[in-house]
């Protein structure tokens, strides 16, 4: 029953496992370490399709396909609305608390999209393992509040897995290297460029003792910006615009794949297309490396803030890690080896080495470790928690960078004359006034009616290994107390998890159903599509009586596809792919015969003897 | 202060694992500082030697070593791991530990603290006003106090040690003077 260890990602996550000693990320039946991050969501509200999948249904109909959900996590209406509107995920008005999506009359939380992609991670690693696995180590950003780790917490009590511990991704990619072996006083800045976020965090390890010194980034700056920079480079060089959404995606795409290749090789090729012609467009490294330049160059100010911060300058930093896989652009590299004065680490895969820290962590929590090195990680508070005061200000409980867990108490007294009850409002950050901070639980506490400055509240702050919190308030002279786990401002009630759980046993069956309807789905519009481009140039080779054959199979695919009846989908594809098989290999000969003999394709049709008079 | 005998085994324990069976203690109700992290109760204290102390038991009493274990065991390893990262915050600064010794808190009281003399005063209010024609004759007057406020402690605690205990009351002042102090340094160091 090993533990697992799960890094739950923006854009994709991974699964790890310490084997036999070593560390190393599950595979899926295809081979694939990365799970996108994307849940496929029908129209009615029910979750159909998680990861590749979900991905390749993206620009289909009759639903929406959820992306970057995390970060949504553990937040309010109120603090997403901007990023809501970059997705275009419709928020419904005013939930109160917590972030939900609307999908038609449904609605979906963040908390239950990251359970699906969690669910999955352990059913691989049951699959990878031969059996349950144990509990499991999950990644957060090291700036994650209160609210942000309780969702993820939710996350995992929906997906029926137990947590271990909740671990900070930078530590979790020190680990990975070993990095909580070195000796006392160490400085590591962790740079994580991922897909769409970019963190950079400074750590000092101490005998196995971590401590986030310091973290800045930008979470709007990532790899994709440079496949869109890439994109619409290619785009202006094609002389082509891209006007609707797909052909966007198709350029975006291949640039990505133009991206990849440039970490080779000096050059790459990509392939543009639209409706009239391709076009191949050569790009070098040097040119690439222009286009990124700007966003490279905002990741640098990011990391100087942060040394700003810890008050270091960057020849004090030991070690330099990189995570995420936008850190394989060679430029990217010679960049931090620049800012830091230091090659970076990079013996391992910067995608995975925040799940393989966390497989670590998960394995030295089992107490039947066989790394077996006595380390323990120490994480600190990553922001200040507090109460709201008179006048609306915050007085701090417990210091940011307080080692955790830990506690702590205060006490206060009433304003007024024969007060009943006392509210207490629980903020978390830095800022003086208790509005400007997050806002974590309100709660009251009844108390018997005394003079003004009698009544003593003690409020006691407890903060567990995890950095979650969970507060008391106690009348000393009556011994009058309330509890609660904070997690009641943008957490789930417990009523609401025990509700999702029941939701995702009871519709297991449904769920799959529906998502061999997406899969037919795709596959049929995928079909359509190719026939449509065909007809479009290509009609002239094919028969009269072909050609009606032909119209009338798309018209009854088309059909099919409008319905819900993945059986009739499939079957009019089919169709459609038997009557046009010798259509499509008389185009091949010719496109063939093109490359052959560099010729014009309408000189080469009637040489070949199709077209009119075949 | 004194620890419980062992709820298992009966028999005395000295600190937060019974030494005869091993078993995690609950931690006693008034914990202080010294005791949670295993410290000679002094006031001077090295902070690698603070450091290494806290490192050790954390590594015996953190909830990550009762992982998977019985729930008491579970609070009493998140009880013990709070109270000694409690006592390393307050044993961190020289303020906090020469307070504990002598009010029992690491802070000294919002209301109702020591008074300070007129002389200290005006003190403080002359180094503000030069603060910014002379830091240089500033900074080694903020020196010169710093050096006598700390060994009028060290002379404090030593009649402590030699069975004079009614010199603890003279800490209070000397940390409102410290604090003081410390903030003119901040100063110092913030003027350009």
């Amino acid at each position: 029953m090993a533990n697992i260890g799960i890094d739950l990602g923006t854009t994709h996550s991974l699964v790890a496992v310490v084997l036999n000693g070593k560390a190393r990320v599950l595979l899926d039946d295809d081979d694939r370490a990365l799970l996108p991050s994307a849940v496929r969501v029908r129209g009615d509200g029910r979750p159909v399709a998680v990861g590749w999948p979900a991905m390749a249904a993206a620009a289909e109909p009759g639903g929406i396909t959820f992306t970057s959900f995390k970060r949504f996590m553990g937040r309010g209406a109120s603090e997403v609305a901007e990023d809501a509107a970059l997705f275009r995920y419709p928020l419904v008005p005013d939930a109160g608390g917590m972030v939900r999506f609307a999908v038609g009359d449904a609605q979906i939380t963040p908390v239950e999209l990251s359970s699906l992609v969690l669910r999955l991670l352990h059913a691989r690693a049951e699959d990878c393992l031969m059996g349950r696995p144990g509990g499991a180590v999950i990644t957060v950003p090291a700036w994650f509040d209160d609210g942000q780790r309780q969702a993820t917490r939710d996350a995992a009590k929906v997906a029926g897995i137990e947590v271990l511990r909740l671990l900070n991704e930078p530590t979790a990619a020190a680990i990975a290297y070993g990095l909580q072996n070195a000796q006392d006083g160490r400085k590591v800045a962790v740079y994580d460029l991922g897909g769409g976020t970019f963190d950079v965090s400074l750590l000092e390890l101490t005998d196995g003792v971590f401590q986030v010194l310091a973290t800045a980034g930008d979470t709007h700056l990532g790899g994709d910006d440079f496949d869109h920079a890439l994109a619409k480079h290619l785009l202006a060089e094609a002389g082509m615009t891209a006007d609707d959404g797909l052909s966007w995606r198709r350029a975006v795409t291949a640039a990505e794949a133009c991206k990849r290749a440039l970490s080779e090789a000096e050059t790459a090729t990509a392939t543009l297309t639209d409706p009239e012609r391709s076009a191949e467009i050569t790009v070098s490294r040097a040119t690439f490396e222009a286009l990124i330049a700007p966003l490279v160059r905002k990741t640098g100010e990011a990391a100087l803030r942060a040394l700003r911060d810890a008050g270091l300058s960057p020849k004090d930093i030991d070690e330099v890690v990189l995570v995420g896989g936008s850190t394989r652009v060679p430029a990217v590299r010679a960049f931090v080896a620049e800012l830091f004065g230091r090659a970076p680490h990079t013996e391992l895969h910067p995608d995975e080495v925040v799940a393989l820290g966390a497989a670590i962590q998960a394995d030295l929590l089992s107490g039947a470790s066989q790394i077996g090195e006595d380390i323990l990680l120490l994480d600190v508070l990553p922001l200040s928690l507090g109460i709201e005061v008179m006048g609306g200000v915050t007085e701090r409980i417990l210091p940011r960078q307080s080692a955790i867990p830990a506690s702590a108490s205060a006490t206060y007294t009433t304003h007024a004359d024969d007060q009943t009850a006392v509210d207490l409002h629980v903020v978390q950050g830095e800022r003086e006034l208790a509005a400007d901070n997050r806002s974590l639980a309100r709660f009251k506490l009844r108390i018997p009616p005394m003079p003004a400055g009698a009544p003593r509240v003690r409020v006691d702050f407890v903060v567990d290994a995890d950095g979650l919190l969970s507060v008391s308030a106690t009348e000393e002279h009556t011994g009058e107390e309330t509890k609660i786990e904070v997690s009641a401002s943008y957490g789930l009630s417990d009523d609401e998890v025990e509700q999702m759980l029941e939701d995702a046993i009871d519709h297991a069956e449904t769920d799959i159903e529906a998502r061999l309807l997406i899969e037919a789905q795709v596959e049929g519009e995928q079909i359509l599509h190719a026939l449509r481009s065909a007809l479009r140039t290509d009609a002239a080779m094919a028969e009269p009586d072909e050609l009606r054959d032909f119209i009338e199979a798309e018209a009854a695919l088309a059909a099919s596809l409008t319905g819900t009846d993945r059986w009739a989908i499939q079957a009019a594809g089919e169709k459609v792919d038997r009557l046009t098989a010798p259509f499509a290999q008389r185009r091949i000969e010719r496109d063939l015969a093109v490359a052959i003999t560099g010729r014009m394709a309408g000189e080469v049709g009637d040489q070949l003897g199709m077209g009119d008079e075949a | 202060m004194t620890f419980a005998n062992c709820p298992a085994c009966h028999e005395p324990v000295g600190g937060p694992i019974c030494v005869s069976c091993g078993l995690l203690q609950s931690p006693p109700a008034e914990l202080d500082p010294w005791a949670a992290l295993g410290l000679p109760r002094r006031w001077r204290l090295d902070p690698a030697e603070l450091d290494q102390a806290w490192k050790a038991r954390s590594k015996l009493v953190h909830p990550d070593r009762f992982v998977g274990q019985a729930p008491a065991l579970r609070r009493s390893a998140l009880a013990w791991t709070a109270a000694i990262n409690e006592a390393r915050r307050a044993l961190k600064t020289t303020s906090g530990r020469a307070l504990w010794l002598s009010i029992g808190r690491p802070e000294l009281p919002e209301r109702g603290g020591p008074t300070l003399s007129p002389d200290f005063l005006e003190w403080v209010f002359e180094q503000q006003v030069a603060l910014s024609e002379a830091p240089a004759a500033v900074a080694a007057e903020v020196e010169a106090a710093n050096t006598r406020v700390m060994s009028a402690l060290d002379a404090a605690f030593a009649e402590v040690d030699t069975g004079a205990p009614e010199a603890l009351a003279r800490v209070p002042e000397l940390i409102a003077q410290l604090r003081y102090i410390d903030q003119l340094k901040a100063r110092l160091d913030a003027a350009p």
